[in-house]
């Protein structure tokens, strides 16, 4: 992966994954199928209990044959992966690391619902990969426009054309969304695949 | 001596005017022909009598017009005051720091009376008296931080201090320059100010950092950052930008020298006393370019800084669309003729 300097600096930048040696026990949440990460990860488990939620139907598949965690979910989209989640960091003891791994929709509402439970950002690590669709937060309606996969996008809320903003809040997982035209209405640079 | 407060608008038929006196101490920030980012920090700690540094909090004539136009804006967005839950205690410290400092600095405007927990303020200019127990927000009408900066110019943005850094964990903002509390808040120092073009490149930001990492209590420090605004508007959030957006399109060769605005940000940051929090300030002023030029020293200047101003940091501003025609107009009174380093009017 290549770690180009982000022109605003509130955008992630994602290390290469490693398992933290300081964990007592390790939770590995796959939002996408990046094999060659995920075959890396497991050929070399960490120490302590490792338990893996998948919340993606290819890596569901692939992983559900292979893989032997002492806990292993699997579930086929991300909001029921993120549920299985849930259910397992807010009964994790100290010492748990959570490694998030997947587009930045789902590794940053996965992390948002570990800080809910008391997780630290230190015991969290966040990888993307898969898509670099994007969740785009309305600055004007506060709506969330998820999978934006261009420079433009209607609000799912207000309906404004917004552009997709670098700007990154992790409070809120998102990009920033302004409307594009509030200075000239109706003038608009071309729709264009920005996040394939 | 007392303040003779306005009674004028900073939206729709927009009635905001400087006086001449509040012209001259407005904090023109160029003391040189061009101008980039720098960590300009120094002490807050008094100034000329009459000027905007004199006292720790600046009220000025707009004070009591500027606080109805905050009621309006959080009338309408509640969300431009947030505050996480654990910063309670920062709270009623910005709000002691606030109420002893207005009480001791405008004695014919506000006063404080403190009888251990047991305080009562008095806001004359705005017609509020409160009796409250300091530490219980259920004797107060609004939460500590919100109560307070209701009845203080400026915005004003609590940091929490931990890991190194600095949190932007609460703030009240309905005058800030194009940047959205609801998005930023809970943002650590560096990626708050991740859009600002150039300055995380020549360390601006690393220095500044380390700079109110070591903060002190009772040595507050400021600087002046500035921007430009088409009328005399204090809301140009992110949010409102459908509204205001258009106004940047209506400056002609025949309005600008009353439209286009220089907005002037004090910034003042303190060390508060129980959380280790930093209170920091953002104090707008704005003076139209056609005011600004009745001084020849500053017309000349803002003229030259604007002409050789960087692209991208035009472009972050906002000032493309406009700013031919500032520079037009200012241009006709600018003869070429040496303007010496400072900042003065006259």
């Amino acid at each position: 992966m290549s770690a180009a300097a982000p022109s605003i600096k509130s955008q992630p930048v994602y290390r290469p994954l490693e398992w933290d040696t300081a964990g007592a026990s390790h939770l590995l949440f796959v939002a996408a199928d990046d094999r060659p990460l995920l075959d890396r990860l497991l050929a070399a488990p960490p120490h302590g209990e490792l338990a893996v939620v998948v919340a993606d139907p290819i890596a569901a598949e692939r992983l559900g044959k292979t893989t032997a965690a002492a806990q292993m979910v699997l579930r086929h989209d991300l909001s029921d992966g993120l549920k299985s989640l849930e259910s397992i960091v807010q009964k994790a003891h100290m010492g748990l690391r959570l490694y998030l791994v997947g587009p930045e929709d789902a590794i940053w509402q996965a992390a948002g619902i570990a800080a809910r439970y008391g997780m630290l950002s230190p015991e969290i690590r966040l990888f993307q990969t898969g898509t670099k669709a994007r969740p785009v937060f309305c600055v004007h309606c506060r709506a969330m426009t998820r999978g934006v996969r261009t420079n433009l996008v209607d609000c799912s809320g207000c309906g404004r054309t917004l552009f997709v903003r670098d700007h990154f809040s992790r409070r809120l997982g998102a990009y920033m969304g302004f409307q594009i035209d509030a200075e000239e209405p109706g003038v608009k640079p071309p729709v264009e695949v920005a996040y394939p | 001596m007392a303040i003779a407060f306005h009674d004028e608008t900073f939206r729709d038929d927009y009635t905001y005017r400087n006086s001449d006196e509040a012209v001259r101490r407005f904090p023109f920030p160029f003391g040189q022909d061009e101008y980039m980012y720098s960590v300009n920090i120094e002490p807050h700690a008094g100034g000329k009598p009459g000027s905007v540094y004199e006292h720790t909090f600046d009220i000025d004539e707009h004070y009591v017009s500027e606080c109805r136009d905050r009621a309006i804006t959080l009338e309408r967005d509640p969300g431009r005051c947030e505050s996480l839950p654990h910063m309670i205690d920062a709270e009623w410290d910005v709000l002691e720091l606030i109420m002893t400092s207005l009480a001791r600095d405008y004695p014919d405007h506000f006063r404080l009376r403190q009888d251990g927990s047991h305080w009562h303020w008095t806001n004359l200019p705005l017609g509020i008296e409160q009796s409250f127990v300091f530490g219980d927000a259920a004797t107060l009408p609004y939460p500590p931080f919100e109560y307070i900066t209701r009845q203080t110019q400026g915005d004003f943005v609590i940091l929490d201090q931990r890991d190194g850094d600095l949190w932007a964990d609460s703030g009240m903002i309905t005058q800030q320059a194009d940047w959205s509390l609801a998005f930023d808040v809970g943002m650590s120092f560096k990626e708050w100010h991740g859009p600002v073009p150039r300055a995380h490149e020549i360390g601006v930001f690393d220095r500044a950092l380390k700079y109110l990492l070591m903060l002190q209590l009772g040595k507050p420090v400021r600087r002046l950052n500035w921007t430009m605004t088409i009328n005399p508007r204090l809301d140009t959030a992110p949010e409102t930008y459908p509204e205001w957006g258009q106004d940047r399109a209506s400056v002609t060769p025949e309005n600008v020298g009353k439209k286009v605005h220089l907005r002037v940000e004090m910034q003042t940051l303190f060390r508060l006393p129980r959380s280790n929090g930093v209170l920091f300030s953002i104090r707008a002023y704005l003076a139209s370019v056609g005011d600004l030029a009745r001084y020849p020293r500053w017309g000349k200047r803002l003229h030259r800084v604007l002409r050789d101003l960087p692209e991208d940091l035009a472009e972050y501003k906002g000032l493309v669309r406009y700013k031919p025609m500032v520079l037009e107009y200012l241009s006709r009174m600018d003869d070429g003729a040496l303007v010496e380093i400072g900042t003065h009017p006259e």
